[in-house]
């Protein structure tokens, strides 16, 4: 996709966006709470017609392409988010391992010794880092 | 100024606080030295860890990691043409071409030895210069500080993206960012929709490693090349440090040029290590006597653009400590660092916290000299970072990120939101949209508004209080300036562009 295409599209979402923003911030009227947010979103419509108009009107420069693979990606944050949601249900030490383990797997890594005990190791090692040295505690699940 | 240091070398030279240095700049360097980390992301990603530790210890640890990634960045450059660091693109020019002549180490040790001097400068600049400064800024009304919240918007937005207009999207991105949660004056919620996680706000350092490790991660792992390290070339010559001094007494005008320029530059909000690595260089080669060696593996190419780079680090922190406002990536996370401290950057914490900020400051200067061993011993090891596969370390990264940002208050909904903005972060890349203006947009946004709004309450409403007085007409003419310039870049950028099609 084009550039200018991709930018008129980003234009029109930041534009619909910021008119239900503006909207929103009329809710807050009492003791000047909504004029700033009023201002940004204001400021947001007038940025999102500027960028629409550049990009309708070839304004700036060539900029380099970006494309994003799709089904890569799609895999990666799919995984991620897996790893996120689970990590509150099984808990932190069931779920990391398993995380770095499948996505390293799924990234094409071949080295089998590295694959099965880099995993363990870093999360026993951040496991220690955080709840013996700065005292945070992780996140347990079903093994709390 | 001298009692407070003097105190702050206590606790700068206890057995912690050098073990802390050590870890901090080795671990910067380790961070910097490796493609596709930056200086900014290895602050955020390892901030968490200060959370348990006293305030002066938490900021030394990162004023130390800051220096050491600067540098870092430059071993990559020299030994594999590949940055550690976008501040090491110009050492790239003269760092290769010697390690392909058989003299890395030489590059190497040239390269700490500047490095060092460049910081050293600046810590002493900041040392020197903050506290007359703070004074100074102790006279700010909350006008005055909504014109340097501006100022600092403006010069930000307008010097980090090619394109203005999408500079000032991601600003207003991170505008909106800040008014979510409880107002300032009057505490109506805003745009909390219910949710108690947001009514303090979003945390600056979930943006911070949101937008900065998650894009950076996702754009590694999708481009292929993924379980390869890369060959690092053996060094052939090695160098004596007699030889290394005599070199150094050919180009030593240039170690303190660089230094200079460097601390300057970090001085202004918006340019950073970047710029400054660029200036350094063009700058040394103007001044140089044999200018037509350079870019052909030249020492004094290294030099003038090393010294420059970590001649930031100490600048950098000038305005941050003396106004609260951040100059650049960096030093936007190392605010956030002081706020999970419950310190308000800004020229209070002079007066209030002393012995914090001068250990912090003192931090910086010693840093460099263990730096400065680290370097010249090390560097060829820290060179192996490089070999790790990405499939590996980007999987690690992402652990680190949610565990991360989870920490910050114990709260998974933080490593959600995390996780959200790194999602808009990547779009935003693929985008051509730089997130640096959100970020900085994200601390200067509450700071303008707060400012402002108590400024014309005090005013009893009247706009005219906010150019009263001889500041406040200052900042705005640097405001005017500053956009009037980034326009006239960008119109001749446009006009020459238009010129070649």
């Amino acid at each position: 996709m084009k550039m200018s295409v991709k930018d008129k599209i980003t234009a029109t979402v930041i534009f619909i966006l910021s008119i239900a923003g503006y909207i929103k911030a009329g809710e807050y009227e009492m003791g000047g709470a909504s004029t700033f947010p009023k201002a940004i979103f204001m400021g947001s419509m007038v940025l999102s017609v500027a960028l629409f108009l550049a990009a309708q009107f070839d304004f700036y420069k060539e900029e380099k392409k970006e494309n994003i693979n799709i089904k890569r990606i799609g895999i990666i944050i799919g995984i991620t988010i897996m790893y996120f949601v689970l990590i509150d249900i099984a808990g932190y030490f069931i779920v990391t391992p398993l995380f770095l383990f499948s996505l390293s797997l799924i990234l094409g890594y071949k080295n089998k010794k590295i694959l099965f005990l880099y995993p363990l190791l870093f999360s026993a090692f951040l496991y220690l880092v955080f709840r013996s040295f700065l005292n945070v505690p992780l996140p347990m699940g079903i093994l709390s | 100024m001298w009692g407070s240091l003097f105190a702050a070398f206590s606790t700068i030279f206890s057995f912690y606080g050098i073990f802390l240095m050590i870890f901090g700049v080795a671990g910067g360097i380790t961070i910097g030295a490796m493609p596709g980390l930056s200086a900014t992301m290895g602050v955020a990603l390892l901030i968490p860890i200060t959370f348990a530790m006293e305030p002066a210890y938490g900021l030394i640890l990162l004023g130390s990691i800051y220096i050491g990634a600067i540098y870092g960045g430059s071993i990559s450059a020299i030994l594999i043409r590949v940055p550690g660091t976008p501040a090491s693109v110009a050492t790239t020019l003269d760092g290769y071409p010697m390690t392909i002549n058989g003299e890395a180490d030489k590059a190497l040790k040239i390269s700490i030895t500047s490095s060092v001097t460049g910081g050293v400068i600046s810590a002493l600049a900041l040392l020197f210069i903050s506290p007359p400064l703070a004074k100074i800024a102790l006279e700010f009304g909350p006008s005055e500080y909504f014109w340097v919240a501006l100022f600092g918007l403006s010069i930000i937005v307008t010097l980090s993206a090619d394109n203005p207009i999408k500079g000032f999207i991601s600003a207003a991105l991170g505008l909106f960012v800040g008014v979510i949660g409880m107002d300032p004056l009057v505490g109506t919620s805003r745009f909390t929709f219910g949710n108690v996680n947001l009514q303090s706000g979003v945390q600056v350092i979930v943006l911070l490693i949101g937008l900065y490790s998650i894009p950076q991660v996702l754009e590694t792992l999708e481009s292929g090349e993924l379980n390869k390290g890369i060959s690092v070339m053996k060094r052939d010559k090695l160098i004596s440090p007699k030889e290394i001094f005599a070199e150094i007494k050919e180009i030593w005008p240039t170690y303190l040029r660089s230094g200079i320029l460097g601390t300057l530059i970090g001085i202004i909000p918006g340019a950073g290590a970047n710029i400054a690595s660029y200036v350094g260089y063009n700058e040394g080669k103007r001044w140089s006597k044999h200018p037509e060696k350079y870019g052909t593996g030249y020492s004094e190419g290294i030099a003038a653009s090393e010294a420059a780079n970590n001649g930031v680090t100490g600048g950098s922190l000038i305005p941050l400590l003396t106004l609260g406002v951040p100059g650049n990536g960096v030093t936007a996370v190392l605010i956030g660092g002081l706020l999970i401290q419950g310190l308000n950057p800004g020229p209070r914490l002079f007066a209030q916290n002393a012995d914090i900020v001068y250990s912090f400051m003192g931090a910086i200067l010693i840093g460099n000299f263990i730096m400065l061993v680290l370097g010249y011993y090390g560097a060829n090891l820290f060179v192996n970072v490089v070999k790790i596969p990405t499939a590996i370390l980007g999987p690690i990264i992402i652990v680190l990120s949610i565990v991360g940002s989870y920490a910050i208050q114990n709260s998974l909904f933080d490593s959600g939101l995390m996780l959200a903005f790194g999602l808009i972060g990547y779009l935003m890349r693929k985008l051509n949209i730089d997130s640096a203006p959100a970020v900085l947009a994200l601390i200067l946004g509450p700071m303008a508004e707060s400012n402002v709004r108590r400024a014309l309450l005090m005013g009893a409403g009247n706009p005219i209080v906010l150019f009263k007085g001889l500041i406040n007409w200052v900042l705005i003419i640097m405001i005017a300036g500053s956009m009037g310039f980034a326009f006239y870049t960008f119109y001749r950028d446009r006009k020459a562009a238009s010129a070649e099609k």
